[in-house]
C-alpha cells in the first residue's frame, strides 16, 4: 500500500466489525480513495540537538569522570 | 514556591534529626533524615501547586471569542493497534460538534495509523470509509498508514508534518481516546491566531466514561482536584508551560522548526527513540522562543483513563522509562531553566517512592545497624539519664507529612462547598463523602502503586526496555488469578516487611500497618478496583450534564452498533507472562 492512500483492495469491504448493524460489511458509495490521501505539502523538520555535548553541566560531568572537555568557542577565542 | 518547599523539606529534616538525637544521633538517623528531606520536598511542591491554584484564577485572553479564523487546521489522531470503531467514532463526534456550530475554520481530519496488526488495519480502513461516507468527508478526512512506525508517536506526527505540514497553520493533536468539543477547538485556534508567538496551547483533559471503582476515583480526582493543581502549574510555568502529548494545538511551523527529535545515542531504555517526547517538544519550543501555555480555563477537553490498577501501572511503566530517559536531555544546550526543572520534576515523580521505601526499610533495619542508647553515660554516677521524650516530635513530623498529602484535597473540597461549585459534583454532602472516599482509596492503593513504581524504576535502571505496548483501553475486570499474578511479589514484600518489623522494631509495627496491610491485600485491591462501580459517589459534571460532544459520541457509537455502556467487557485481561513486564 502506498503512503497517503487508503487500501484499495476489495477485501477490506468484507471486513466484519463487531456489534449491531456494523456486522454487515459496509460498502462505500461514491467513495474515492485518492481523495483521502494526505495533501502533499512538505515542510522541513530539522533534527534538533537535545543531548548535552556542551554546556556547564556536561563539562562538569566530563570533568568528574576525568574525561577531556572540548574548549568552547569562547574559550578558544 | 521552591523556597517554601525547601523550607518544608528542611523543617522535616531538622525535626527528624532532633527526634533521632533524643536517643543518640547515629548515621542511620542522618540517612533517614536525608530521605525524609527529599520526600517532603516533593510532597510540599505538590501542595504548593494546589495552594497557588486555589488562590489564583485563569484569565482568558480578551477579545478573541468571535474573531474570524484565517488559518487552516488539521486535527490529527495517531492510532496504534487501537479499536478503530471506538477511536474513529470520537473523530466523527468532534466533526459533528464542529458542524453544529458552523465550522468557520473548515477543519480537516487526519487518521495517522501506525497500526502493526493487519487485521486491525483492515478494520481501520473499513471504519474510515464508513466515517467519510457518513460525514460527507471526502476532501476533509484523510487516512494514512505508515509501513514502519519509526519514532513511534513522535515519528508519526513528524511524518505528517514533513509530508503535509505546509498545508496547515495549526494542528490539533489527539490521542486515540481523546474527545474535544468543537467550540473548544475553535477557541484554541482563535487564541493561537491572537498570539503569533504561541507555539503550543495545552488544554486540561478531563477523564470520562470510567465505570470501575478505581477508574471512577481517577475520574473524580481528574475533574475535582486536578484543575486546581493545573491552575497552579499554569501560574508557575507561565510561558514555558507543559505539553502532555494530546488535546493540544500546535503552530505547525513552530513545531517543525523546533521539534525534530533525534534518536538518542545508545540502546533503550536510556538511548533510542525519545519515549516521553511531549515534555521534550515543549522544552524545544520554549528554547526557540515560542510560548508554550496551559490554558486551564478551556472546558470541553476529554480523555479516557485506565480502569484498573494493573493498566494504570502498565502506563506508568512507559512514563517511568520515558521520564528517566530525560536524564540524558536535562543538560541539553540552551534549554530554559524551567524546562530543566520540569525534567527533574518528572524524574522525581518516579524516584520519590524509592526514597519512601528506603526510609521505611532503614527504619526497620535501624536496630541492626546502630547500638542502643547508653542510659548511664557518666561513669560511677548511679542515676540514669533518660532521653527526652521524642514522641511529640515524631507525631509532629507525621502530622506534617500527612498534612501535605491530605490538606490540599480537603481545602479544595471546602472551597467547592463554600463556593457552590459542589453542586456540579452532586452537592455538598456527596462531594464531602466522595473526597473522603477518594482519600481512603488513594491511601489504600498508594503502597501498591508505590511498589509498582519502584519495580518500574529498577527495571529501567537494570536497562530492561519496557517497549510501547498498546494501551488496554476499554480494559476489563481483573479476575482473581490475574490480580494475584500481577501482585504476588507485593504480598511477599509486605509480609517480609511486617515480619521484620515485628522482630526488629516492634514499636514501629503498628505504624507500618497502613503500608503493610494494603500490600498484603494487593490482589483484593486490584480485583475490587476493577469491578464496575455500584456506588453513587464520585459524580462529575460530565456525568451530571454531558457536554454536547459526549452526547454526539454516544450517538455515533449507537449508530455504528457499538454498545456505549460496554467499556468494561467481562473478559480475561491478557497479562504478560511475568505479571507486569509491560
Amino acid at each position: 500500500m502506498a503512503y497517503g492512500t487508503i487500501a484499495t483492495d476489495d477485501a477490506i469491504l468484507h471486513v466484519g466489525v463487531s456489534g449491531g448493524e456494523a456486522d454487515a460489511p459496509f460498502v462505500g458509495r461514491g467513495f474515492s480513495d485518492e481523495a483521502c490521501a494526505l495533501p502533499a505539502a512538505p515542510l522541513a523538520m530539522p533534527t534538533q540537538s537535545i543531548e548535552a555535548e556542551t554546556g556547564a553541566l556536561y563539562r562538569l560531568l566530563r570533568r568528574l569522570r576525568g574525561g577531556a572537555v572540548r574548549p568552547s568557542m569562547d574559550v578558544g577565542a | 514556591m521552591i523556597v517554601t518547599s525547601l523550607l518544608c523539606g528542611l523543617g522535616a529534616f531538622i525535626l527528624f534529626l532532633e527526634f533521632g538525637e533524643a536517643t543518640g544521633l547515629t548515621w542511620i538517623d542522618v540517612f533517614r533524615a536525608v530521605l525524609i528531606l527529599i520526600s517532603t520536598l516533593w510532597l510540599a511542591w505538590g501542595a504548593m501547586l494546589a495552594f497557588v491554584g486555589m488562590t489564583s484564577r485563569a484569565r482568558p485572553p480578551e477579545g478573541v471569542e468571535d474573531a474570524p479564523i484565517r488559518g487552516r487546521t488539521c486535527i490529527l489522531m495517531p492510532v496504534y493497534n487501537e479499536n478503530p470503531e471506538e477511536s474513529f467514532s470520537r473523530v466523527a463526534a468532534i466533526e459533528a460538534s464542529l458542524s453544529e456550530i458552523g465550522d468557520p475554520a473548515e477543519i480537516h481530519f487526519a487518521i495517522l495509523s501506525d497500526t502493526r496488526d493487519e487485521g486491525i488495519a483492515a478494520q481501520e480502513r473499513a471504519v474510515f470509509r464508513r466515517m467519510v461516507e457518513e460525514c460527507d468527508g471526502v476532501g476533509r478526512f484523510f487516512y494514512r498508514r505508515r509501513e514502519k512506525n519509526t519514532g513511534k508517536k513522535a515519528g508519526n506526527i513528524e511524518d505528517f508534518i514533513t509530508r503535509s505540514g505546509a498545508a496547515y497553520d495549526y494542528a490539533v493533536i489527539l490521542d486515540a481516546d481523546s474527545l474535544m468539543e468543537g467550540e473548544t477547538i475553535l477557541t484554541m485556534i482563535r487564541r493561537m491566531e491572537a498570539e503569533p508567538q504561541l507555539g503550543l496551547l495545552q488544554t486540561l483533559p478531563k477523564i470520562i466514561r470510567a465505570e470501575s471503582y478505581f477508574g471512577r476515583a481517577m475520574q473524580f480526582s481528574a475533574s475535582f482536584f486536578s484543575p486546581v493543581f493545573a491552575r497552579g502549574l499554569a501560574m508557575v510555568q507561565g510561558r514555558t508551560g507543559p505539553f502532555w502529548g494530546h488535546n493540544a494545538i500546535i503552530n505547525v511551523r513552530a513545531f517543525a522548526q523546533s521539534c525534530g527529535l533525534p534518536e538518542l545515542k545508545g540502546a533503550p531504555p536510556f538511548g533510542g527513540h525519545v519515549m516521553s517526547h511531549d515534555y521534550v517538544e515543549a522544552a524545544l519550543l520554549a528554547r526557540n522562543g515560542w510560548i508554550v501555555r496551559l490554558d486551564d480555563d478551556l472546558e470541553g477537553s476529554f480523555e479516557e483513563g485506565p480502569e484498573n490498577i494493573v493498566d494504570h501501572a502498565k502506563r506508568d511503566r512507559r512514563w517511568c522509562q520515558g521520564n528517566l530517559q530525560h536524564l540524558r536531555i536535562i543538560g541539553a544546550p540552551a534549554l530554559k531553566p524551567w524546562s530543566r526543572f520540569v525534567f527533574a520534576q518528572g524524574v522525581m515523580a518516579f524516584i520519590a517512592p524509592l526514597f519512601w521505601m528506603g526510609f521505611i526499610a532503614a527504619s526497620i533495619a535501624a536496630p541492626l545497624l546502630v547500638t542502643p542508647p547508653d542510659y548511664f553515660p557518666v561513669p560511677g554516677w548511679p542515676f540514669p539519664q533518660f532521653p527526652q521524650s521524642a514522641a511529640s516530635m515524631a507525631i509532629s513530623l507525621a502530622i506534617g507529612i500527612f498534612g501535605l498529602l491530605f490538606l490540599p484535597k480537603l481545602l479544595i473540597m471546602t472551597r467547592a462547598i463554600l463556593s457552590g461549585e459542589a453542586k456540579r459534583f452532586g452537592g455538598s454532602g456527596r462531594v464531602a463523602l466522595s473526597t473522603l472516599c477518594e482519600l481512603l482509596l488513594s491511601s489504600l492503593t498508594a503502597p501498591v502503586l508505590m511498589m509498582f513504581t519502584i519495580r518500574s524504576v529498577l527495571e529501567v535502571l537494570m536497562r530492561r526496555d519496557g517497549g510501547w505496548p498498546t494501551n488496554n483501553r476499554g480494559d476489563g475486570v481483573l479476575q482473581w488469578p490475574e490480580a494475584f499474578a500481577a501482585s504476588w511479589w507485593i504480598i511477599v514484600t509486605g509480609c517480609g516487611g511486617l515480619f521484620a518489623a515485628w522482630f526488629l522494631t516492634p514499636e514501629l509495627f503498628l505504624w507500618l500497618l497502613p503500608v503493610g496491610v494494603p500490600m498484603i491485600l494487593a490482589p483484593a485491591l486490584l480485583r475490587w478496583g476493577s469491578l464496575p462501580s455500584l456506588g453513587k459517589l464520585m459524580i462529575t459534571p460530565a456525568e451530571q450534564s454531558p457536554q454536547r460532544v459526549i452526547q454526539l459520541y454516544d450517538a455515533v457509537l449507537a449508530r455504528w452498533g457499538v454498545d456505549a455502556q460496554s467499556s468494561i467487557p467481562v473478559v480475561p485481561l491478557r497479562l504478560p507472562e511475568d505479571g507486569l513486564k509491560a
